[in-house]
């Protein structure tokens, strides 16, 4: 029984979520969102969620390229101006990919591993996953947590400047100006400042300065410029390909020129792509971890089957029908224009209020922290819970 | 030595021309400047002329900006030779300043960050008239001429700025 599961944790105090920056957590939207429960999992179970992604990794990297091989951009949502890049970076750039997320289904009371999806590009849920499920389990003495975010990502980082002597050791972090977006950047830029950057800045997008022959800049007084060696990005690719061409256009050249190293490198936009899930699910067909996945639902004749936007965040204008052809399940969004993907349904480790657990992993060069979520639907999205875990 | 401090010694940004054009798919407006980089450097003599007063006695262009110089002359005879980040350490020091206050009125001011387009030496930074009009069109001249000048782009809001940047976060 998945309640048996759960162990009562302390809530985060406002007093730590102040210290560590993350005001963002108390505010009214969000006070529900952590909860005074956590999941405990067998050490074993940790051990086949990181075994699952390391599998899986290789396995979505062989789907890319079988994407790149069949120049099925247009197919997996990549616009026209973004395949020079794309290609580009699969082919050169296998290093650069700092930070991943693997979202998956079951793993728990011997219910199968299945991968949902992975949030290649600009995944978040990092200062919850580094510092607040960290501090909830402090006191659970008896207990461990497989929770190395931040000493993966440093080990990830210095690998970058060992391997790039000759470049300066600054790092800009960009983002869009939402808040939840700047403390997440603030995870990495941690990161990087253990690893030994010696400058490390956080921006809004706005304000960055892109030069297709010197680089990467920003205007720190009047006349004044700040170049940067090494960028990451808490703005999707896609974003910038369909919403921003010209700066795709502009990172194309930096990229290719080596100005700057991106992160994440722009083939992690094939990663993030839905359309990925269908060549691996094509690639590996009797793969235990992966649910089949297809462009047309008329694949799924029991239509049971979740359909997703190509590019999608936070469980938006998803739909999840279970054996009808209307929904059981239907979330609105932002993404609705991108076109749709169908997978499989899995099933989830529920507790006997029918409330939903969907366990993630991150992935910096290697399977890194688990952080879990929890939710009384059928699809995970952004009212979803923030659940700690602990390793017995 | 901070990128910051490096980049500024040899780049001055100034603003050739403004080029609006549009983009087709975004609408986005962008603004195209002209970025003036010099590929020489300078050494700059400067002499005390009164107690704390310094003057620039000549300039001379070198072959690359890391070679830059400042040289200076006190009033008690004795000279120095600082590299810019010796001169600022000194300047910070307090034991001896404003050699380096007057040299960046000089062509030294683009090892500093002044703009190349939008700064120009002051004749009042010179012992004399004729100094200054010697180091304009001997090393001054030079240095315009081998500028590197590349083209920066940027559109007139910032990237990002027509997004709803403030109410979605773009994390997954």
């Amino acid at each position: 029984m998945f309640d048996d599961r759960l162990e009562f944790v302390d809530l985060p105090s406002k007093k730590f979520l102040k210290k560590q920056g993350l005001s963002f957590f108390l505010e009214e939207d969000n006070e529900d969102y952590f909860t005074d429960e956590a999941v405990v999992l067998f050490k074993a179970e940790v051990e086949a969620f990181k075994a699952a992604s390391e599998q899986l990794y290789k396995q979505l990297i062989a789907a890319a390229k079988e994407v790149a091989q069949q120049g099925a951009w247009e197919r997996v949502g990549i616009p026209e101006n973004a395949v020079e890049l794309v290609q580009y970076s699969l082919a050169n750039e296998s290093h650069l990919h700092l930070l991943g997320r693997f979202d998956f289904a079951g793993g728990m009371d011997n219910m199968p591993l299945k991968l949902i999806e992975f949030n290649a590009d600009t995944c978040s849920l990092m200062p919850e996953t580094a510092y607040v499920q960290a501090e909830q389990s402090a006191k659970k003495r008896k207990f461990r947590q497989f929770n190395q975010l931040i000493p993966q990502m440093t080990a990830s980082f210095k690998n970058l400047l060992n391997r790039y002597p000759e470049k300066y050791p600054n790092l800009l972090l960009m983002h869009m100006g939402h808040e939840e977006d700047q403390i997440n950047t603030e995870v990495v830029a941690a990161a990087a400042r253990k690893a030994g950057f010696s400058e490390v800045h956080i921006m809004r997008l706005e304000h960055v300065i892109f030069s297709e022959d010197e680089g990467v800049f920003v205007e720190i007084s009047a006349n004044n410029y700040n170049k940067y060696d090494f960028v990451y990005k808490m703005i999707p690719w896609e974003f910038i390909a369909y919403e921003e061409p010209e700066l795709m256009r502009l990172l194309t050249q930096i990229v290719k020129k080596d100005l700057a190293i991106v992160l994440n490198p722009a083939f992690s936009m094939l990663l993030q792509s839905k359309g990925i899930l269908k060549y691996l699910s094509d690639l590996y067909p009797n793969d235990s971890n992966i649910l089949k996945a297809s462009f047309t639902a008329s694949d799924f004749p029991d239509l049971r089957y979740a359909r997703k936007p190509m590019f999608g965040r936070v469980g938006e204008n998803v739909q999840i029908f279970t054996g009808s052809s209307s929904p059981a399940s239907t979330t609105d969004g932002d993404f609705g224009h991108f076109p749709s993907v169908y997978q499989e349904l899995a099933e989830f480790n529920a507790d006997e209020d029918g409330d939903i657990y969907q366990p993630s992993m991150y992935w910096s060069n290697a399977p890194c922290a688990l952080c879990i979520r929890r939710r009384d639907d059928l699809i995970v999205d952004d009212d979803a819970e923030f659940m700690s875990h602990l390793v017995e | 030595m901070s990128k910051t401090f490096s980049f500024l010694a040899f780049v001055g940004l100034f603003m050739c021309c403004i080029a609006c054009g549009t983009d087709s798919d975004s609408a986005i407006q962008y603004e195209t400047e002209v970025v003036s980089t010099p590929t020489q450097g300078v050494v700059t003599t400067v002499k005390e002329v009164r107690e704390g007063e310094f003057k620039i006695e000549d300039e001379e262009a070198v072959p690359t900006p890391d070679d830059s110089r400042i040289i200076a002359k006190w009033s008690d005879s004795t000279v120095d030779t600082f590299t810019l980040d010796e001169a600022r350490l000194e300047e910070e020091s307090g034991r001896r300043g404003g050699f380096m206050t007057a040299a960046s009125y000089g062509l030294m001011g683009y090892m500093m960050g002044r703009s190349m387009g939008g700064f120009r030496p002051s004749s009042g930074a010179y012992v004399d008239q004729k100094t200054y009009n010697k180091v304009s069109n001997g090393a001054g001249a030079r240095m315009q001429q081998t500028a590197k000048r590349t083209t920066i782009s940027k559109p007139k809001s910032g990237f990002g700025g027509k997004s709803s940047s403030s109410s979605r976060s773009y994390g997954g």
